[in-house]
């Protein structure tokens, strides 16, 4: 009698306990939402939304995976990649999927990728990404820009790490938002990191401006050129054949 | 004959004794086990208090150095809620000093002007924050355990078989969340 009660009182605490953690877990990890976008700060604009979910689709269309987006406005003191990692567990995200968490009033934010994903793009790539096409928008409180420009880019390399394209045309005003072309040479990184401050001091809008920017730098590049090779014909010739000569005349 | 009976009487005694400590025993044992089940509610009903402290510490980060008086004194009492080794009491008390300091600092924030020009943070810091700590608070004041654990004692107090549980069989009360 006495083992039936403790039985009885065992299992009346288990399923107490079963059912405060299950309470407890859907209070800290908001349900998947319907679409793409849990958007729980009310930050985002409807467009980015609707943007967001036809980017999705196409996403999906060509890779099988999604990507997805919560916001919210604070996490509690919870670590920001931690909670970002529980939420694609608890959603039951798939390895092709991607979640981006922007936790608004903590300033922060993580990107969560499924086993296929990440293998895709390693780590190293993420903080990439998220440096470039995310995060100065992200901070200066540019929430639509910051997840378009980081939607679009993410899109395409989860597409290509698995030999697909993706087609953001028509998406988040894209003729504005274009994913940035990696450099196809060594003279086309140097070329990004130092024309920068020219191209950001003038106006970037101008055509005008533009031609005869590329008309100068055209010819800045062939005089650089022909300088260069003036210079190293002059190094060799006073390294080699100047000494031949002086040696000749011993 | 009267040896008979006066040995029969005897055990009769100690049958209903024994029968009274048992049921004392067995209906406080109970009883307590019942109120320590609601604890986990209470739990969690602190833990929106420390998840409350850490988002108003995350915003008052960007307005107030940590050497502030009113940072240091909620940080203070976010330790004494979160820390494993704080008795109940303790837990109540940096509970109750953390709605008065927490308060305060919002109050503070709410005069800079680096909070008046910047429109989410004042939402944060006017709005936001405030209601998070008044529905938490009163989250945490109506917990069942609260309730179930003053009851509990208050009954082990005015009863005959509480004061046996109490002193003969070892039952204690149940820890009240009040502050001393």
């Amino acid at each position: 009698m006495l083992v039936r009660k403790i039985l009885a009182l065992a299992l009346a605490l288990a399923l107490c306990l079963g059912t405060l953690s299950l309470a407890q877990a859907e209070t800290e990890y908001p349900p998947r939402p319907q679409g793409t976008v849990a958007d729980l700060a009310g930050v985002l604009g409807e467009k980015t939304i609707t943007d967001m979910e036809a980017l999705s689709q196409r996403l999906e269309d060509e890779t099988k995976g999604h990507i997805y987006v919560l916001t919210r406005h604070f996490l509690g003191g919870m670590n920001v990649q931690a909670y970002a990692d529980k939420v694609f567990e608890v959603w039951e995200l798939t390895g092709q999927d991607a979640l981006l968490l922007m936790v608004i009033g903590e300033e922060s934010y993580a990107l969560s990728l499924g086993g296929k994903a990440k293998a895709g793009m390693p780590a190293e790539s993420q903080t990439s990404l998220l440096a470039t096409h995310f995060r100065s928008a992200f901070l200066s409180r540019q929430y639509d820009e910051a997840l378009s420009d980081l939607a679009v880019n993410l899109g395409q390399a989860m597409a290509k790490a698995q030999g697909a394209a993706l087609n953001a045309s028509g998406l988040f005003g894209q003729a504005a938002i274009q994913s940035t072309p990696q450099p196809q040479s060594v003279s086309d990184y140097w070329y990004g990191m130092f024309a920068r401050d020219d191209y950001d001091a003038r106006e970037d809008d101008d055509e005008a401006f533009w031609r005869t920017w590329q008309d100068e730098w055209e010819y800045e590049e062939t005089r650089i050129n022909w300088r260069s090779l003036i210079i190293w014909a002059l190094v060799i010739y006073f390294l080699f054949f100047r000494r031949k000569k002086s040696r000749r005349r011993r | 004959m009267k040896f008979k009976t006066g040995w029969a009487f005897a055990f009769m005694v100690i049958l209903v004794v024994g029968s009274v400590i048992f049921g004392a025993f067995r209906g406080w044992s109970d009883e307590r086990v019942r109120v320590n089940e609601t604890y986990a509610g209470l739990e969690s009903m602190l833990q929106t208090r420390v998840e409350s402290a850490y988002n108003v510490l995350a915003v008052a980060k960007r307005h107030v150095p940590e050497t502030d008086d009113a940072y240091r004194r909620v940080a203070q009492d976010l330790n004494g809620l979160e820390a494993k080794a704080s008795t109940l009491a303790q837990k109540a008390q940096a509970n109750e000093s953390l709605s008065r300091d927490a308060a305060q600092l919002l109050d503070n924030m709410a005069q800079l002007d680096s909070v008046k020009n910047d429109s989410r943070d004042n939402m944060y810091v006017t709005n936001y924050l405030p209601q998070m700590l008044s529905e938490s608070e009163a989250k945490t004041a109506g917990a069942v355990y609260n309730q179930a654990a003053a009851e509990f004692n208050s009954r082990m107090k005015g009863t005959f078989s509480g004061w046996i549980a109490r002193n003969l069989l070892g039952i204690k009360p149940a820890e009240e969340f009040k502050a001393q």
